[in-house]
């Protein structure tokens, strides 16, 4: 039997954890949470998740973007999946996407987004690593 | 059959104006009919009169010989010169009108609102500005002057086309809403609105901001802040335009930091030449590394020595040196890097995106996933110019009206003119004996004045003439070869049939006029589209074609390349022709290419008037002296 796919979600605003927990959980997948970037690194290296879901204005306006590259930098996590979920674009009005130097994750999805269209990215993303024959 | 090759000039530019006529037509002083030929292909006129990037004038084959003809200058003279008389057109009348509604108010949809509209088709607009005009809004005003742009605007919406304006898809309602409210069709061209960030450690800190909103809100009048130091990052026009902006508010140091080299550099050279003439530090192959931030504010930025801008393969991926590391004071960093579509306007509808979030259309007949939604535009070909836009507008709008008329989706006709060839070396050689002014530097290659009238008709007449060449009718020609051996270009061609070679012949007009057949003709020779019946013009003035001048109101004109080239029986053919006052309007006696034409001028007016007196004792022959050269006769 397949093991349960593990997902972080990293975000200040506690109400969008505690909501997202609870609709990824009934998707059946394992939740965890941190609150910031430096809580969101020790859960990723302790935790081994599948997918991390990132804000990006934390503490500070770019934590989230420093944390990414963090996760990304990590040999141990080279098989984790990144989605930066963020109203920056908004705020700065700039569009962001993944880059090599700056943003290497695999998607950017910007906030307002709806819980189960979460739900829908985590799943496709963990599909696109199961075809491209990554762990399950 | 391979399609008969197009002058240069027109193949270069998206909408194929015809450069060359309208560049001739100024040189005769017929504004009106120039302003014609401009307006035919291209409802934007005056906003190309400031900023097109001219790639006619890339191709025009005087560079070969000295510089190009400064096309958009030409282009200016006529807009400014013609003012309010610009030609209107009239929607034709459609049986079967159906509703239309476009999205995005820029150059793109304009065209296709225009288009659609001519079609008789009921089109809307929509835009989330305040006003029409869509990215040319963040084009400073001391490059495109607003009167410009509404001159085009204004001219395009009174065709009959509603105009929405604080109405964004997405937000305040939704192309699938349209479609139900009883539009037949969507053409959404919402352009590259967004611009891109780049997740730099610093980033977030205050007056870190991106190029379009902030020129936006310069340009539209909105409360802007500006740094003393302020750091553009881009290397592209847009960033140019940013650091001039930045400049002009207040700004006293102002570095444009680009990846490229001052080669790759994707901004236009004469742009970048303007922002250093204003003081602007440009700062090549240099990337941000990172922005130093102190309590919330940027106090400086790091930046790092870039080692190649694209791969092997010409791949935009850049490579850097993170060792050699430079800072650089400042207090803003406004992000140029490019730009992207807002692909807000497809939210409630059926249409697809691919797993980055890209709208899919088909990239040949602008259709999405659904049927009657159409793209067009930067939202679909990405970043380029006003006058690609326009192009891409009128092509989705042939596309729509014919979905709207038969139901059937399909590809616009291909252009597949090719462009005429360059000139051969000896062809070169051979007009620059012809005329030794082509030896000198072009007047206006680093700035652009407005044309005065005279250096107008001046420069209109440097072009060449590409494709307006003689033709040789095969049906009357006697293989004399008397062309032959007239031609100073050595461009007619013997064989069956003898032909003109267009590569090298530059329209001066000498074979038409010496063939004893009347085999050849000019396309430069153009006719007047209303010529005045006759009876009710006694008067005709011959003028030639390189620098005659006659009072346009006082009746017939007639053009020809030299009136030495004139034979009696010509004149007396306009005589038989009802006409009895015939005024003969050389170019000035110093600028005519032909020594001894004078003379023969002279002599055939007088031979004519005699002939004349036979069959017509009341006509009159004429020779005018050019206004330039009795100003220096004694």
């Amino acid at each position: 039997m397949p093991r349960t796919p593990k997902v972080l979600l990293v975000d200040d605003d506690v109400g969008f954890l505690q909501a997202n927990s609870l609709l990824l959980a009934a998707a059946g997948y394992e939740v965890h949470t941190a609150q910031d970037g430096r809580a969101g690194l020790a859960a990723a290296r302790e935790q081994r998740p599948d997918v991390v879901l990132i804000d990006v204005m934390m503490t500070r306006p770019d934590e989230g973007f420093a944390l990414a590259r963090a996760i990304r930098a990590d040999d141990r996590l080279a098989d984790t999946r990144l989605l930066i979920v963020t109203a920056a674009g908004e705020r700065y009005q700039m569009l962001f996407e993944p880059d090599e130097q700056w943003l290497p994750v695999d998607k950017v999805i910007e906030k307002p987004t709806s819980g189960d269209e979460l739900v829908a990215e985590v799943s496709s993303i963990l599909d696109t690593r199961e075809r491209a024959g990554g762990p399950p | 059959m391979i399609p008969k090759p197009i002058p240069p000039c027109r193949a270069a530019c998206p909408v194929h104006t015809e450069s060359g006529r309208y560049a001739r037509l100024v040189a005769e002083g017929r504004y009106d009919e120039a302003c014609e030929v401009i307006c035919r292909t291209n409802p934007f006129p005056s906003v190309c009169a400031h900023i097109c990037q001219r790639p006619c004038e890339k191709q025009c084959r005087r560079t070969q010989l000295d510089a190009a003809v400064a096309i958009r200058a030409l282009k200016r003279f006529v807009i400014a010169r013609v003012g309010d008389r610009r030609p209107t057109r009239q929607p034709a009348p459609n049986p079967r009108p159906a509703r239309v509604a476009v999205v995005g108010a820029g150059p793109a949809g304009l065209t296709a609102a225009y288009d659609l509209r001519l079609r008789g088709h009921r089109v809307s607009v929509f835009d989330r500005l305040d006003r029409p005009g869509g990215m040319l809004n963040v084009i400073p005003r001391y490059r495109l002057p607003q009167e410009a742009m509404d001159a085009d605007v204004g001219a395009i919406l009174d065709t009959g086309i509603d105009l929405a304006c604080n109405c964004e898809m997405g937000r305040d309602a939704t192309v699938g809403e349209l479609l139900e409210r009883g539009f037949e069709a969507a053409v959404v061209a919402t352009g590259l609105s967004r611009s891109r960030g780049i997740a730099v450690p610093g980033f977030g800190a205050q007056r870190f901001v991106a190029a379009i909103p902030w020129m936006m809100d310069v340009w539209l009048g909105n409360k802007v802040d500006v740094g003393r130091r302020v750091a553009v990052i881009g290397g592209g026009n847009v960033a140019a335009d940013v650091a001039r902006t930045a400049r002009r508010l207040g700004a006293d140091h102002v570095a444009m930091i680009c990846l490229e080299s001052d080669e790759e550099m994707p901004a236009e050279p004469d742009e970048v030449a303007l922002a250093e003439a204003e003081g602007i530090h440009v700062m090549p192959r240099m990337a941000l590394k990172r922005v130093l931030n102190s309590d919330g504010h940027i106090a400086a930025i790091e930046l790092m020595d870039v080692v190649s801008v694209f791969d092997a393969d010409g791949r935009f991926r850049p490579t850097y040196d993170p060792a050699r590391i430079r800072t650089l004071a400042a207090d803003m960093v406004i992000l140029s890097i490019g730009q992207a579509p807002d692909r807000s306007w497809a939210r409630g509808t059926s249409v697809h995106t691919d797993a980055r979030g890209r709208i899919v259309a088909d990239r040949q007949t602008h259709q999405t996933s659904s049927a009657r939604v159409f793209v067009a535009g930067e939202s679909l070909r990405g970043p380029g110019s006003a006058i690609e836009a326009v192009a891409d507008g009128h092509r989705v709008a042939d596309v729509v009206a014919r979905f709207l008329e038969s139901g059937e989706v399909a590809p616009p006709p291909a252009d597949e003119a090719p462009a005429l060839e360059p000139f051969p070396d000896d062809v070169v050689e051979r007009l620059r004996v012809l005329d030794p002014v082509a030896t000198e530097a072009e007047p206006f290659a680093s700035s652009e004045p407005l044309l005065d009238e005279p250096s107008a008709r001046r420069e209109g007449g440097r072009c060449l003439g590409c494709m307006a060449g003689a033709v040789i009718d095969e049906a009357k020609c006697a293989a004399c070869l008397t062309c032959f051996r007239v031609c100073p270009l050595a461009a007619v061609e013997l064989g069956d049939p003898v032909v003109a070679n267009p590569a090298r012949c530059q329209a001066c007009g000498v074979c038409a006029s010496v063939c004893p057949g009347n085999a050849i003709t000019l396309s430069v020779w153009e006719p007047r589209e209303a010529e005045p019946a006759h009876a009710e013009q006694p008067h005709v003035a011959v003028v030639c074609i390189h620098g005659g001048d006659a009072d346009e109101t006082a009746g017939r004109v007639v053009r020809v390349p030299c009136l030495s080239r004139l034979k009696p029986v010509d004149l007396l053919r306009l005589l038989g022709e009802g006409h009895r006052s015939i005024s003969l309007h050389p170019c000035a006696r110093d600028d005519c290419k032909y020594p001894a034409a004078w003379e023969t001028i002279e002599s055939l007016a007088a031979y004519v008037q005699g002939l004349a007196a036979r069959a017509w004792p009341e006509a009159r022959i004429e020779l005018c002296v050019p206004r330039a050269q009795e100003a220096v006769s004694p």
